[in-house]
């Protein structure tokens, strides 16, 4: 977690392969698309050049429950509450 | 605890998309959530369900919801090798939602129905509005049919449901 609240994506990716078992990443020009179960998810790239950009809450909360699995999340990063 | 007030939102784009072999013109009729979360403003997609942006008040974060989707529709044409590819993913996206966030939504203007609502400088839609998506290749258009109507720009952007 970072001091404005966003989250690492090297943090969000631990919580992933936990929440999300099997999923991929794949980044665009503009976007860093996540896939789990046929579903994908877009997320900001980050800042051009960052090796660990920061997510904002707000993205990683809707990501979680839109993949279904948001309660596991929170339990995680308590901060996504 | 204070419930957060969410504002139900209706958007509409369109957007000329160029990918390998194909000039798709891509027409939605989108709906999303409006919710002060984290200190700011939140867009929160319903259909498409998975996009979320944020901003410092309603204008901007919509303005960054808008702009995020249009990326999103690039980045699908880059990834497409054809016109149906990318068709195919558009529409999946945009049907693609949860049962959460569709509730949320329908509870959001059930309270603005009901009077429930703080001011917001947003047009009011009062009918009853399904999503809707219409993706055309127009390299496969006929030419008669390529008239200046195609570059037409809806009337509204974004307004509440009411």
């Amino acid at each position: 977690m970072t001091s404005t609240g966003q989250i690492r994506w090297k943090s969000s990716k631990r919580h992933l392969d936990t929440l999300l078992p099997g999923w991929r990443e794949q980044e665009t020009t503009h976007k860093r698309l996540v896939f789990f179960a046929d579903e994908v998810f877009p997320l900001p790239k980050g800042a051009h050049g960052r090796a660990d950009p920061e997510i904002q809450r707000g993205q990683v909360r809707r990501m979680s429950r839109f993949f279904g699995k948001l309660d596991e999340a929170k339990k995680q990063v308590p901060r996504l509450r | 605890m204070k419930q957060k007030q969410h504002l139900p939102l209706y958007f509409d784009l369109r957007e000329v998309v160029v990918g390998r072999g194909f000039i798709a013109v891509v027409r939605m009729r989108g709906r999303a959530t409006c919710v002060e979360d984290f200190g700011s403003t939140w867009i929160y997609g319903v259909n498409p369900g998975a996009l979320a942006e944020h901003g410092s008040d309603l204008k901007a974060a919509y303005a960054n919801f808008r702009r995020s989707l249009i990326e999103l529709l690039f980045d699908f044409a880059e990834l497409a090798a054809d016109f149906d590819t990318f068709h195919r993913a558009v529409s999946k996206h945009f049907r693609a939602t949860d049962r959460e966030s569709v509730d949320e939504w329908i509870e959001a203007r059930r309270e603005v129905r009901r009077g429930r609502m703080p001011e917001v400088d947003l047009p009011r839609e009062s009918d009853d509005l399904e999503p809707e998506l219409q993706v055309r290749d127009l390299v496969k258009t006929r030419p008669s049919e390529l008239t200046p109507a195609l570059n037409e720009q809806p009337a509204r952007r974004e307004r509440l449901a009411a």
